[in-house]
């Protein structure tokens, strides 16, 4: 029965919503007699789905918290630095919650620029993220130092394409181009990068897209018959 | 026999701190920061539909303008969500703004005091432009706007009511727009716009991403996303149309500012990728072709 119940309900929820998206219906006005319910399961199913949304955010929250306590309390390694994810969260959730700082308080709102909540995403949030975004380009400049080699065929390949796209990508693959004589413009480093970009980088994401959909189809199939061991399926 | 003198240079480039190329890339891009140089730029085929879709919007219309950004990812985008709103609101059209990021009304504030409330002062909150906020939900929250508007919000960020906004007047589910603009760096944004929002209703959906995102949404162009502005580079792109097209506006060009240090960056990093590779095929013990067995 424990096993049953979730199966039944995720097969008929799972074959509702397949069958709402497949029947071909009319404007929703024009929509009335047995298809009318298809337009209300399409539209309220959006709806519950995005109340239970917002309840993930209070568990997740509430996990966080627990998580982050048992660690402090039980002194684990790094217990410090849970200490200050969980003061950071309580803090940041308290300014936000009150709307500190706003001239209207809690009827204003909480990004009007006098809140303390746009202090902390002015001052600290933004450049903390830019900041660790930004050291980004000094790995990947360190990475493809060491780590782009034409050790093989493949990874020549890899890195002429990586080379003419990093070139055509900026004004520079555009001004070396117009040196080119026009007899030559098919070499035009900007062409050649839009080349890359359009016609094997989709050939190939095309292939991933598909493989992948052809995957969720199964993986859906197997849930919906509840063959799918980690939603309680037969092992 | 090797050259002694090449295989020397080849070891010390081999065995080159990193820290003298992290040197070496601050300082390129610190001297491009100071100067700021801006070089010409022309929109591609993948920003060219994007700019004329908006081109040929018609006074008065509204266009769904998607906020999908956190401050990570915003020195790219951000550009974007200002020149397309410029170009918007040029046009008389009527942005209306929402959000599936969290971060996203943070964006739309910066959006408001530095496009909107600067370069149109004479524009209205509620009149001449719409926020609708965020809500959580990602590809349901499309789901549900692509049914019925109000089934998702019930008025505007600032709490106006759905039916009392001018801009909204006609337009009561996602299929009535005859544009949607998903500026985005990652999920829930342009991928998610274009499965639950454009293909089941048929309205024109462009965006914007991050440079590492654009080959991941190519594969949509250009019948389910009709134009996309790739990086910081399709921003620079964007505007330098903008000013072509709209001369008199003069409208700063953040974008095509940044597009210097970027230049500088990448030039560093593929001079230091052949510098590697020279090391590495000079390097001393390296197999010649002839002493293959």
């Amino acid at each position: 029965m424990k096993r049953l119940i979730p199966r039944v309900i995720t097969t008929a929820v799972g074959v509702v919503l397949i069958v709402t998206a497949l029947v071909v219906r009319p404007e929703a006005e024009a929509t009335g007699g047995p298809l009318a319910v298809f337009d209300f399961i399409d539209r309220n199913f959006s709806v519950w789905f995005n109340i239970l949304a917002v309840f993930a955010f209070i568990l997740g929250g509430a996990n966080l918290l627990r998580v982050h306590l048992l660690k402090v309390v039980r002194r684990q390694t790094d217990w410090a630095f849970s200490l200050v994810t969980l003061v950071s969260f309580v803090a940041v959730l308290v300014v936000g919650l009150a709307k500190l700082g706003g001239p209207a308080g809690l009827e204003g709102s909480v990004t009007h620029p006098e809140a303390w909540l746009t202090t902390v995403f002015d001052g600290l949030y933004e450049p903390l993220m830019s900041t660790l975004f930004a050291l980004l380009a000094f790995f990947v400049a360190s990475a493809a130092y060491r780590a782009f080699r034409l050790r093989s065929v493949e990874s020549s390949v890899l890195l002429v394409a990586a080379f003419v796209v990093l070139l055509g990508r900026t004004p520079l693959g555009t001004w070396l181009s117009n040196l080119l004589p026009p007899g030559l413009a098919f070499l035009r480093i900007d062409t050649l990068s839009m080349w890359i970009l359009a016609v094997p980088n989709v050939a190939g994401q095309r292939a991933v897209l598909i493989g992948i959909a052809v995957g969720v189809i199964a993986l859906t199939v197997r849930l919906l018959a509840g063959r799918d061991q980690r939603s309680g399926g037969p092992a | 026999m090797s050259d002694p003198s090449r295989t020397g240079l080849a070891e010390r480039l081999g065995r080159l701190d990193r820290r003298w190329l992290y040197l070496v890339l601050l300082v390129a891009v610190g001297v491009s920061v100071v100067l700021r140089p801006l070089f010409p730029d022309q929109p591609s085929v993948f920003v060219r539909p994007v700019f004329e879709r908006i081109e040929r919007l018609e006074p008065g219309q509204s266009v769904l303008v998607s906020l999908d950004y956190s401050p990570v990812s915003a020195p790219e985008i951000e550009p974007m969500a200002f020149a397309i709103t410029r170009h918007v609101l040029l046009r008389g059209a009527h942005p209306v703004f929402v959000t599936l990021f969290p971060e996203g009304p943070a964006m739309y504030e910066r959006l408001r005091v530095e496009v909107l409330e600067r370069d149109f002062p004479e524009l209205v909150a509620g009149r001449d432009w719409t926020m609708l906020g965020y809500k959580a939900g990602g590809r349901m929250v499309i789901n549900a706007m692509r049914q019925e508007m109000a089934a998702m919000f019930a008025g505007d960020a600032e709490g106006r009511r759905l039916g009392d906004l001018p801009g909204l007047r006609g337009y009561r589910r996602l299929g009535d727009f005859p544009l949607v603009v998903s500026l985005s760096s990652g999920t829930p944004g342009l991928k998610e716009w274009i499965l639950y929002g454009g293909d089941p209703s048929g309205v024109p959906v462009v965006g914007g991403c991050t440079g590492i995102g654009t080959p991941e949404y190519l594969a949509y162009f250009p019948s389910q996303l009709q134009g996309i502005l790739g990086g910081l580079k399709g921003a620079s792109e964007y505007e330098a149309a903008l000013a072509d097209r709209h001369p008199g506006a003069g409208f700063p060009r953040r974008a095509g500012r940044v597009m210097g240090p970027q230049t500088v960056a990448h030039v560093v990093i593929l001079l230091f990728l052949v510098l590697g590779n020279v090391a590495y095929l000079r390097r001393p013990g390296r197999r010649q072709p002839e002493e293959r067995p």
